[in-house]
């Protein structure tokens, strides 16, 4: 695992949620957003994450940091171990459904992907109180 | 000659936003009944903790024209506001004000380094020859 190649990713994006066609494996990205507004603090919300990547061949342990930028506080931590990818001159697709997360307070997030501890790449997200 | 093609406006547009009204339980990351069973959260709020690292390999190289052959090691630091990551091997950095973009300034500030030592007419004195070798074992042009 430690000899793979560094995975290049092509693509981030946050969304509600990532439906696969079992027919033909394409993927509708329903609701991609960057921001969340909320009525109060703590919000609660569920969250997928896709990620197009190249180069990437072998197996990988893939790991979602989500970090509150206000002071870099590790907010959660997710593992995906073992994704296989088959040949790094072929596109690969990552969907990571994310399970209800909670945001403390309004304010900027990040979303930090690595790949066998080798950081790839960041999406932000901006948490804002909006009235009820 | 290549063509220019107009986009209709309607396909450029602010990007989403998504709306919260579940109020939250109390745990940072509460008990969760997701079907995805490769996913694991591996962290508890009574665990959180700076989410910089001291030291990070780094993979996020955002030039189209080059790849990593391996990840390169960066070392974190903080001056005051402003967060640097160093490669020790030959003394680049990027900085910035959260590690993240730090990273993404070192990204930038080694794909110029390596498109200007690569480039077929530079005549390279000093450390220069030696920074390139070093930078070719970890950086390479992508084919086209």
């Amino acid at each position: 695992m430690t000899n793979s190649p560094v995975p290049t990713v092509l693509a981030m994006l946050l969304c509600d949620q990532v439906i696969v066609d079992a027919g033909t494996n394409k993927k509708s990205l329903i609701g991609v957003f960057d921001n969340l507004n909320s009525v109060g603090f703590p919000s609660q919300t569920r969250i997928a994450i896709y990620a197009k990547l190249t180069d990437a061949e072998g197996k990988y342990d893939f790991r979602v940091r989500i970090v509150h930028l206000k002071d870099e506080t590790l907010l959660g931590e997710f593992e995906i171990k073992g994704a296989a990818f088959a040949d790094q001159l072929r596109p690969a697709e990552l969907i990571i459904d994310l399970p209800a997360l909670v945001f403390p307070e309004a304010g900027k997030y990040e979303f930090q992907l690595y790949a066998n501890e080798i950081y790839l790449s960041r999406i932000t997200m901006e948490a804002k109180s909006i009235q009820g | 000659m290549g063509a220019t093609a107009i986009l209709p406006e309607s396909l450029v547009s602010e990007p989403g936003t998504k709306s919260s009204e579940t109020p939250a339980r109390r745990e940072i990351l509460p008990p969760q009944e997701w079907s995805d069973h490769i996913v694991i959260p591996i962290l508890r709020p009574k665990d959180a903790a700076n989410a910089r690292p001291e030291s990070v390999m780094f993979g996020a190289l955002r030039d189209p024209r080059l790849r990593l052959r391996q990840p390169i090691p960066l070392r974190t630091e903080k001056q005051g506001n402003m967060i640097s990551v160093v490669w020790d091997e030959i003394m680049e950095f990027g900085c910035g004000e959260t590690f993240s973009e730090a990273v993404s300034d070192f990204s930038a500030t080694i794909a110029e380094l390596f498109h200007a030592l690569t480039e077929e007419d530079t005549n390279l004195s000093g450390e220069l020859p030696q920074t390139k070798v070093i930078l070719s074992r970890y950086i390479e042009a992508r084919s086209r």
